[in-house]
């Protein structure tokens, strides 16, 4: 039987079952719902997903930096065999940054506006410096450290002036290099980015991303870069999962999902782009996503999915490889399974 | 060429940045300092001209009416007053009597004191002072310090659960106020079990003076009272602490911060409480220009011999001339507190700037 924990053998990250749960006085939201996926080395991996499907959610996982009411009600976040989601906080704490970084979703007011770019890169560095050579003042000289940052900075398309800055001195593409700057410094290998373009306009939101890739090639690190532009998808990443109601309802190669997407929903997200192709009218998605709070029966897209019939309501889809590294989780698709 | 030039582009820049961070400071502290003599000014205005427009004002009539009614002589009224509006000045016309009296506060010479004649208003003050600001800067300091400390911690999601059930007393203590807070502690602490004096600022009988037995004695007698203020004071702080710790709490670079894998404390000090002090900041600089006022209730309640009480006795007694002298110094504490402050503040926080925008 193939599931979706045996998708490859090599992998940076993986991801069994993950569930997230918010505890909310009017009952639990299960944000994260048995999410499972795998990010292989150097790939570049996205979950696209509209507001509330989880994907932000999945990003804080990750980093472990979920807040109650909510937590890690299951599931395992393998990392080079090491399970993150059982990790005590001081070892999760060395983790963070050294080896999986975020690049924050609010550009403008991810940088604590009263330090210096400069401190605030450093701060980190020595946090994880420190904790592993044991002495406070590490092996490196103050001098050392700021032509490191200068480095960062000119690697992310800054010039190293930047380093003496406060935030509010910056436009927000600064900003958000100086973000990206501070989530490679330690060289991380995985690098989360939480819709890291989602506030700059479209023209500086090319140029991140094109920043964002090339550092990504430079420390062979793997990407798992978190939207809803299906378009900035398409152009950057390798393969893409689609989430909906906390679920993963498709994972596959991007440009076999953009030519052939299998799963209902994720035909209904790319018919509603607008196409050079096609001259047909705006096709907008119908319905609206459930009440977290109370999410239907059998698969949670049943009642907005054009194609349900008798199984939808009634049993759970689980996600299956379907084709060769196309993975449904969908009733259409039940009689297809390899086995 | 292009290697030759950029180094002399960084040494401009770099000596240009220099100066404009200088000049433009020079020119906001002019200013400022000038808009804070502006305000001295207009209320020494107001302080002058307030009383000489209320209508049956006569301090000299008023006082020798009060030595009168003690059985003083009966004659020779009218040449008194004369005589008094003449060493007083209060015979010339207004404009005289105001230009004399604005070269008199700007040399800071407040006059004599009309209830105690011969004592000078600003010796009478400058007695009085020092324990007032000895009392309400230290309590006020502690308060605020140990306040916002404790406020921090409660609005800090990772303190000690225990932590939580301060912040009950504290909303009790910030309600009430600290003259009331002063009588339950002279009642207890003072009067039933006699721990500490009852009232005044140091033994009486014994005679100010530097020695380590007269400031044991006045520490011992400034403690109820301190404690009274810090009590009541600490509430105010604590809670708006935490109010803002909470807020920046939910900030975006807190999140960050975390995901840099930083230390809780480091992210406690640097990020959380940096940013939460700096409206705290402002209040204390606000609390500390209005100690002189506050201090009227709390040294009345406690017979503490600093500016309060000078104040209460004044109005009592109706010695127009120490009240204006303290008026007028409550005035500018109050503006020079706001100076400093507007001075210092762009070093702490640096998105203000000296610059007009």
């Amino acid at each position: 039987m193939t599931t979706a924990t045996t998708q490859t053998a090599a992998a940076t990250l993986r991801v069994e079952d993950l569930r997230v749960q918010f505890h909310t006085p009017r009952g639990v939201v299960r944000a994260v719902d048995g999410v499972s996926f795998t990010l292989r080395p150097g790939e570049r991996f996205g979950l696209v997903g509209e507001s509330g499907s989880g994907k932000s959610t999945i990003a804080l996982a990750l980093m472990r930096l979920i807040k109650p009411p909510g937590r890690i009600a299951g599931g395992r976040i393998l990392l080079e065999d090491e399970d993150l989601a059982a990790l005590p906080e001081d070892a999760m704490r060395s983790v963070r940054m050294a080896r999986i970084a975020l690049i924050p979703q609010g550009a403008m007011n991810s940088l604590n506006p009263v330090m210096r770019v400069k401190q605030q890169i450093i701060d980190g560095i020595l946090a994880h410096e420190r904790e592993r050579s044991g002495s406070r003042n590490g092996s490196r000289s103050k001098r050392d450290l700021e032509e490191r940052v200068a480095e960062l900075l000119e690697s992310v398309g800054l010039r190293r002036e930047v380093a003496e800055r406060y935030p509010h001195e910056l436009s927000g593409g600064m900003k958000q290099r100086v973000c990206i700057a501070i989530a490679i410094a330690l060289r991380p290998s995985i690098i989360i980015a939480d819709e890291p373009t989602s506030a700059l306009d479209v023209v500086v939101q090319r140029q991140i991303m094109q920043t964002l890739g090339a550092v990504q090639a430079r420390l062979g690190a793997s990407v798992l870069l978190i939207g809803h532009d299906m378009g900035l998808m398409a152009q950057f990443v390798d393969r893409v999962g689609v989430m909906y109601g906390g679920k993963l309802a498709e994972i596959g190669p991007t440009r076999e999902i953009f030519a052939e997407p299998l799963h209902p929903y994720t035909q209904m997200l790319i018919s509603s782009l607008p196409s050079f192709d096609r001259e047909t009218s705006f096709v907008k998605l119908a319905g609206q996503p459930h009440s977290p709070l109370n999410p239907p029966s059998g698969c949670v897209f049943h009642p907005r999915c054009p194609r349900a019939f008798e199984p939808c309501p009634a049993r759970v889809p689980v996600l299956r490889e379907v084709r060769p590294d196309r993975f449904v989780s969908c009733h259409l698709y039940d009689g297809a399974v390899e086995s | 060429m292009v290697a030759i030039s950029q180094p002399q582009v960084g040494r401009q820049t770099r000596s240009r940045s220099a100066t404009a961070l200088r000049r433009p400071f020079v020119r906001y502290a002019i200013r400022r300092v000038g808009v804070f003599l502006l305000v001295v000014w207009a209320a020494a205005t107001l302080n002058f001209f307030l009383p000489r427009l209320a209508p049956g004002q006569d301090p000299v009539r008023a006082r020798l009416g009060t030595v009168l009614a003690q059985g003083g002589s009966v004659s020779g009224i009218e040449e008194m007053v004369a005589t008094y509006n003449e060493k007083f000045g209060l015979g010339e016309p207004l404009w005289l009597q105001y230009l004399r009296y604005l070269g008199d506060y700007a040399r800071f010479d407040f006059g004599y004191s009309l209830a105690s004649y011969p004592a000078r208003v600003l010796d009478l003050i400058g007695n009085a002072l020092p324990w007032t600001i000895c009392l309400l800067v230290v309590s006020t300091v502690i308060a605020f310090v140990v306040g916002t400390l404790a406020g921090a911690l409660l609005g800090w999601t990772r303190a000690p659960r225990w932590l939580g059930h301060l912040f009950m007393p504290f909303l009790t203590l910030s309600a009430i106020p600290y003259y009331l807070l002063g009588l339950v502690l002279i009642y207890f602490l003072a009067f039933r079990s006699r721990v500490f004096p009852l009232s005044g600022g140091y033994t009486v009988g014994t005679e100010p003076a530097w020695s380590w037995e007269f400031i044991q004695d006045a520490v011992t007698h400034s403690i109820l009272p301190a404690l009274s203020i810090v009590l009541a004071q600490l509430g105010f702080w604590a809670l708006g602490m935490r109010g803002m710790m909470v807020m920046t709490e939910g900030e975006d670079y807190m999140t960050f911060a975390e995901a840099k894998g930083l230390p809780p404390r480091t992210i406690f000090f640097r990020y959380a409480i940096r940013n939460a002090l700096l409206p705290q900041t402002t209040s204390l600089a606000l609390a500390l220009g209005g100690i002189v006022s506050q201090a009227v209730l709390v040294e009345v309640v406690f017979g503490y011999p600093g500016i309060g009480t000078l104040l209460y006795n004044a109005i009592k007694g109706f010695d127009y001339f120490l009240i204006y002298g303290i008026v007028f110094l409550v005035i500018v504490t109050i503006g020079l507190t706001t100076l400093i402050l507007d001075l210092v503040y762009p070093l702490l926080d640096p998105r203000i700037t000296y610059q007009r925008q």
